[in-house]
């Protein structure tokens, strides 16, 4: 079954501070959907809002598949993880409602596995490389198998090995066709992958473009 | 060490309630704590037993005057419930003076510490002025452990009881909208609800606990286990379990210092916690599972 997602006359920003829009919009699950833009151009406002974390300024959800989302910050430089062992950061992405949904040992063992990180299970998560952190945060993503997935700037601040690591990582995700996958970046160079569409704001003006047609 | 334990055992016939309110408090707060100190609120930590003893001093300053104190009566202690109502009535004045935008931009901390430093010097004020001067601000300085009424200590019991039995049921929400807003969100959970419910709870324990065993024991055991043990635990049952833990022992340990060497048990207290906490931040880091292999940490 595919995923999909489709906005009208969304606006997005802040309560008394639109950035960009109105616009319609339909994503279907089946490739990546790339959201490209400027620095400040509201691209990671759109992931954001795309994620439930802000409510847009106006429009509304037409139709969504049911499921989980999870959002994969830009910024992981969270203090309060930096304790922790992985293997708990990742395990906490499952508590969805706050129960136990997906974060058990086994779903924390493959879900760190899937990213390349299952030897770095019990290691402090504030240890990681950059790009062991970025893998581990899109393990915890992925553990509550969620239907609907923004990466913001997956390859922010990496070196050109770890952001092939990350690529690796996400070209793997985008070959369920049940999971819908933005990624959010200005810098697309290095997607790998089948891409759906392109998302571009520009001067407040969005513009959706398809590309390609969904994998098999 | 005869001497000791006769001691001991003399301390705890005569001092069992407030031991065993001391105990309650010392197992519950640290966990509560353990939420502070993951949101970053440091200064929330202190203001809320600061807040609940201005509350409490309230009570002792209105109470003879509700009374109708006279020179020839002596007033009669305030009744409980008034001390915790005082508690209740500052804390909610307090509370909304640090919410409101400046605690969604994050800058609510600044205004924590001012209600802090308020809310003391109005306890050391109102106290002074009640008629009670001498006991009530011995009791702002050094609590009351070892006058505790069983009323007193089974209010303690009851409210440890129902504070764990909520924080063990929605451990994981409260966990979750604690360390990660973004990511409690997209997991449905409200994280302002979250923060509310985190903060209800800080505020029962400490407006039950603080009449009882003054506002620097509530405040040490809430804030030193978990500011120490929190950057050192590597997963969430073991910051919980480890700050209990050192509250625990460090009641016990400051009881038993109080007793043998005779001195007041709130200092020996706000010590014991700081000693014990750091003694146990190396059993906070330990990885018993090794590189690569998985214990479950699931909570």
């Amino acid at each position: 079954m595919t995923a999909h997602f489709e906005v009208r006359d969304w606006l997005i920003g802040y309560t008394d501070h639109p950035v960009a829009g109105p616009f319609n919009a339909r994503w279907e699950s089946g490739g990546l959907h790339l959201i490209r833009g400027e620095n400040g151009s509201g691209k990671s406002t759109l992931g954001r809002t795309i994620a439930g974390l802000l409510p847009p300024c106006g429009g509304r959800i037409v139709s969504r598949s049911p499921g989980p989302t999870r959002f994969v910050p830009q910024d992981f430089g969270a203090a309060a993880l930096a304790s922790l062992r992985t293997d708990q950061v990742v395990a906490s992405g499952g508590w969805e409602g706050g129960r136990e949904s997906g974060g058990g040992s086994e779903e924390v063992r493959s879900a760190l596995d899937d990213v390349g990180l299952l030897e770095f299970a019990t290691t402090r998560f504030g240890r990681l490389s950059g790009g062991q952190a970025r893998r581990a945060l899109i393990a915890r993503s992925i553990v509550a198998s969620p239907t609907f997935l923004v990466l913001d700037e997956p390859t922010a601040g990496l070196d050109r090995a770890s952001i092939d690591q990350v690529a690796e990582r996400i070209e793997a995700l985008a070959a369920d066709r049940e999971r819908l996958i933005w990624v959010v970046t200005h810098q697309s160079d290095w997607l790998r992958g089948p891409l759906r569409s392109i998302t571009a704001i520009a001067d407040g003006v969005v513009e959706l473009e398809p590309v390609g047609s969904p994998t098999t | 060490m005869e001497s000791i334990i006769s001691a001991w055992e003399l301390a705890i016939g005569l001092f069992a309630d407030g031991f065993l309110s001391l105990v309650c408090a010392a197992a519950i707060l640290p966990a509560l704590g353990v939420l502070l100190a993951y949101r970053r609120l440091p200064f929330t930590a202190m203001a809320i037993p600061a807040t609940a003893g201005a509350g409490a001093a309230f009570g002792y300053w209105v109470w003879p005057l509700l009374a109708g104190f006279t020179l020839d009566a002596p007033p009669t202690p305030p009744p409980p419930l008034l001390l915790v109502a005082g508690g209740l009535l500052i804390l909610l004045l307090g509370i909304a003076f640090i919410s409101g935008r400046e605690e969604r931009s994050g800058s609510a901390e600044p205004r924590a510490a001012i209600l802090f430093l308020g809310a003391t010097a109005a306890a050391e004020l109102l106290l002074q002025a009640s008629p009670y001067e001498e006991a009530a601000s011995s009791w702002l300085r050094q609590g009351r452990v070892l006058s505790v009424l069983p009323e007193g200590r089974w209010r303690v019991i009851l409210m440890t009881t129902l504070v764990s039995v909520l924080l063990l049921r929605h451990r994981r929400a409260l966990l979750l909208t604690a360390v990660d807003r973004d990511l409690a969100v997209t997991a449905g959970l409200p994280e302002r609800r979250w923060r509310f419910a985190t903060l209800a709870l800080v505020s029962l324990a400490c407006l039950v606990t603080v009449p009882e065993l003054g506002p620097h024991i509530v405040l040490a055991l809430l804030l030193v286990p978990s500011i120490l043990l929190v950057p050192r635990a590597v997963t969430f049952p073991r910051a919980l379990l480890l700050t209990s833990l050192a509250g625990v022992s460090s009641a016990v340990c400051a009881f038993l210092t109080s007793v043998v060497l005779d001195r007041p048990v709130t200092p020996c207290l706000v010590l014991s916690t700081i000693a014990v906490s750091a003694a146990l931040r190396p059993l906070a880091a330990l990885d018993r599972a090794g590189a690569g292999r998985l214990v479950r940490p699931t909570l």
